[in-house]
C-alpha cells in the first residue's frame, strides 16, 4: 500500500503539490490524470525518491520511505517512462537484466528471467535477446521497457505516460496487452497520463488532479456517472457514454458466431445457417476470410466464390479490445457485427451492435 | 561476431606498422632513399644515433606525456561534470585552454631553469599541450549523454558511481577516445621540438640538419615522424570505430 500523507512540494516559487494526500491499495491500478503542470509526475517521482517532499511524508506498507536508502527503495519499484530510457549501448537482454544485476543475481538466473519476461511481453526471446534498442520499433521498445521494470518482480510499478510516444494503433494493442498482464500480475501500479481515455480504460481507480490538488479519486464508473465538479466534467468531455465503453472488453459481450468452410458448396448453405442472415467464412486454418449471405444459397459452386471477401486485419477485433473500439469499427465499416479472433486469426465468436446498445446504463459493474 | 568483420583493417594496419618498423631498422634502405632524393649530399645519415633509438626516444616522450594527460584529463573531466564539481567546470576549462595557448617552445624555455635539460621539461610541455583536447572531449562526451538515461539509471536503483560506470562512461567512450587520438597525433608532431633541449627523439636529426644545413638529416627525422603520426591516427581511429560499434 502506498500512502501520500499531506505532501507539499515546491519548485522555487511554484507549488507543484499542495497538501496532497492519496492512498493506493496493494494490487490496485491507480491512474493519476490531469492537465500538464497539475503535479502528477511530481507525485510519481516522490514515490521512488527521485524527489523528496518539502512537507508531509510518504509510506509504503507503513514504512516512511525517507528512512530508506534511495537506491535500495528504487530496486524494489519498477519504473517506466515515456521516452522508454533503454540504454543504447546495451542489448535488450542487458537492459532487462539491469536491476537483477544490481541485486547480484547469478547470471543463469538473470538469463532465465530475461527469457521469461520477453515471453511475457510477447517478444520472441531468440529474436530479441541480443538486439540493440535502435533496432526496435516504438512498440517493441516500450514492451522491453515494461519487461525491464518487471525484472526483479517488484510489488510496485510506476509508469509515467509509458504509452504516450507510440502511435494510436500500437497504443491500443499495448493497452490490451497490459490489461491482460496486470490481471495476471496484480502489481500495485501508479500510472500517470494526460489522456482521460487511457485513465478510464486501465484504472481500477482514477485520481483527477489540478494545480497540485486532488479533485476526485474514484472508480472510472463513478467518475463518469458522477463527476465531482465542472472541471472533472469538462476534462472527461461530453461523450461520457462512449468513454464508458472503454471499460468493457469485447470478450464480455462476445456470442458464438455461425461459420461455414470456404469449400462448402453453396447448395448446402441454407440448412447450416439455421435461419440466420449469413455466416462468417473460414479457410482451412479457421481464419476468417469473408462473409456469406443467405441469398448466395441460390447460386452455384463453393461458398468462397459467392462470399464478400475481406482482409483479416480490417474487420476482426480481439477479445481484449474495448467495446469503444468495436463500436468505432462498426460505425466506420457500416456493419452491425464484427468477428472476434484469437491468436493466429482463429474465429472465437462475434460482437453485435445491438448488444452494445443494450448494455445496462451507468451504475452497473463491468466485467 | 563483429570480430571477424573487423579483422581486415586491423591486419592491414599491423602490416603497415611492421613494414615501418622493418624500414626503420634498415639503415642501408634509408641511405639509399635519401641519396635518391638528395643526390648532392655526402653524409646522409645522422651519425649521433641510429633511427630505431631516435624512434624509441620519441615514442617514450609521446607515450609518457599522453598517458599523463589522459590520467589527468579524463578524471578531471569526470569530476567537473558531477553535481558537486560542476561549479569548477569554467575554471578547469580556462586553465586547460591556457595550457594549449602557451606554445610548447615557450614552456620548454620556462621549464629548463627548473627541471634542467633532457626529457623531463619536454614531457611537461607536451603534457600541458595535450590535456585540453582530452579534457574537452571527456566533458563533451559526458554532457552528451541524454539526461533521461541518467535519470532512468538512478530510477532503476543505480548509485551515482554505478551510473557513471555502467551508463555514462560507455556512452561517452567514443568521444573520449577521439580526444585521446587528437592529443596523441598532435603530440607526435610537437615532440620534435623537445630535441632543442636535449630530449632526443626524431627532432634530433631535424635540428642537427637545420644547424648543419643538411636536408638529409631533416628528412631522416621528419619522414618517420610523419609516418608515425599517420599510423597512430589510423590505429586509434580504428579503435574508436570499434568502440562506437559496440
Amino acid at each position: 500500500m502506498i500512502c501520500l500523507d499531506h505532501v507539499t512540494k515546491r519548485y522555487g516559487q511554484v507549488l507543484a503539490l499542495d497538501d496532497f494526500s492519496l492512498q493506493v491499495e496493494a494490487g490496485e491500478f491507480c491512474v493519476l490524470v490531469g492537465p500538464s503542470g497539475c503535479g502528477k509526475t511530481t507525485c510519481l517521482r516522490l514515490i521512488n525518491r527521485l524527489l523528496d517532499p518539502d512537507e508531509g511524508c510518504i509510506r509504503i506498507d507503513g514504512v516512511d520511505i525517507a528512512s530508506l536508502r534511495p537506491e535500495h527503495l528504487r530496486r524494489q519499484i519498477g519504473y517506466v517512462i515515456q521516452s522508454v530510457g533503454l540504454f543504447p549501448h546495451m542489448t535488450v537482454a542487458e537492459n532487462i537484466g539491469v536491476v537483477p544485476r544490481l541485486l547480484h543475481w547469478p547470471p543463469d538466473r538473470i538469463r532465465a528471467r530475461v527469457d521469461e519476461l520477453l515471453h511475457l511481453v510477447s517478444l520472441e526471446p531468440s529474436r530479441y535477446r541480443d538486439a540493440y534498442p535502435r533496432q526496435l520499433s516504438g512498440g517493441e521498445a516500450q514492451r522491453v521497457g515494461v519487461a525491464r521494470a518487471l525484472a526483479a518482480d517488484p510489488a510496485i510499478l510506476l509508469m509515467d505516460e509509458p504509452f504516450g510516444a507510440v502511435d494510436p494503433i500500437t497504443r491500443d494493442s499495448l493497452h490490451s496487452e497490459f490489461a491482460r498482464l496486470q490481471k495476471a500480475l496484480r502489481k500495485t501500479v501508479v500510472f500517470v497520463t494526460h489522456f482521460i481515455d487511457e485513465a478510464i480504460r486501465l484504472g481500477d481507480r482514477v485520481a483527477v488532479m489540478r494545480e497540485g490538488r486532488l479533485v476526485q479519486h474514484d472508480t472510472p464508473e463513478e467518475l463518469l456517472a458522477a463527476p465531482a465538479n465542472d472541471f472533472v466534467r469538462d476534462f472527461i468531455g461530453s461523450d461520457r457514454a462512449l468513454k464508458r465503453l472503454l471499460r468493457f472488453q469485447v470478450g464480455t459481450l462476445m456470442r458464438p458466431a455461425r461459420s461455414v468452410a470456404a469449400t462448402l458448396p453453396t447448395s448446402d448453405l441454407l440448412p447450416l445457417l439455421g435461419g440466420d442472415a449469413g455466416a462468417w467464412v473460414l479457410d482451412e486454418a479457421g481464419r476468417v476470410v469473408g462473409w456469406v449471405d443467405a441469398g448466395a444459397a441460390a447460386g452455384q459452386g463453393p461458398v468462397s466464390a459467392a462470399m464478400t471477401r475481406t482482409a483479416l486485419a480490417d474487420i476482426t477485433i480481439s477479445a481484449e479490445a474495448s467495446l469503444n473500439q468495436a463500436l468505432s469499427m462498426m460505425v466506420g465499416l457500416g456493419v452491425s457485427s464484427l468477428p472476434v479472433t484469437g491468436p493466429e486469426g482463429k474465429l472465437l465468436g462475434e460482437v453485435r451492435l445491438e448488444d452494445i446498445a443494450g448494455l445496462p446504463p451507468a451504475g452497473g459493474r463491468p466485467q | 561476431m563483429s570480430a571477424q568483420r573487423n579483422a581486415g583493417p586491423w591486419l592491414l594496419l599491423a602490416a603497415a606498422c611492421g613494414l615501418f618498423a622493418a624500414a626503420a631498422h634498415a639503415p642501408g634502405l634509408w641511405a639509399w632513399l635519401l641519396g635518391l632524393l638528395l643526390p648532392g649530399e655526402h653524409v646522409l645519415l645522422y651519425p649521433r644515433a641510429p633511427l630505431p633509438v631516435l624512434l624509441g626516444e620519441h615514442l617514450r616522450l609521446v607515450g609518457l606525456s599522453s598517458s599523463l594527460a589522459a590520467a589527468v584529463g579524463i578524471p578531471l573531466g569526470i569530476a567537473v561534470t558531477r553535481r558537486r564539481g560542476r561549479e569548477f567546470l569554467p575554471v578547469v576549462d580556462d586553465l586547460a585552454a591556457v595550457g594549449q595557448t602557451l606554445p610548447p617552445v615557450a614552456v620548454l624555455a620556462l621549464a629548463v631553469p627548473v627541471l634542467g635539460f633532457g626529457a623531463r621539461p619536454a614531457v611537461l610541455a607536451l603534457f600541458l599541450y595535450s590535456v585540453l583536447p582530452i579534457l574537452r572531449n571527456t566533458v563533451a562526451g559526458l554532457e552528451a549523454v541524454a539526461p533521461d538515461l541518467v535519470e532512468t539509471a538512478s530510477a532503476l536503483g543505480m548509485t551515482p558511481w554505478q551510473t557513471l560506470r555502467q551508463v555514462e562512461l560507455p556512452l561517452a567512450l567514443p568521444l573520449i577516445a577521439s580526444g585521446l587520438r587528437t592529443s596523441v597525433v598532435i603530440n607526435i608532431g610537437t615532440a620534435t621540438v623537445g630535441a632543442a633541449i636535449g630530449a632526443g627523439g626524431l627532432g634530433a636529426p631535424i635540428i642537427a640538419g637545420l644547424v648543419q644545413h643538411n636536408p638529409a638529416f631533416v628528412l631522416e627525422g621528419a619522414l618517420p615522424a610523419a609516418a608515425l603520426a599517420l599510423l597512430a591516427d589510423a590505429c586509434l581511429g580504428l579503435a574508436e570505430k570499434t568502440l562506437q560499434r559496440g
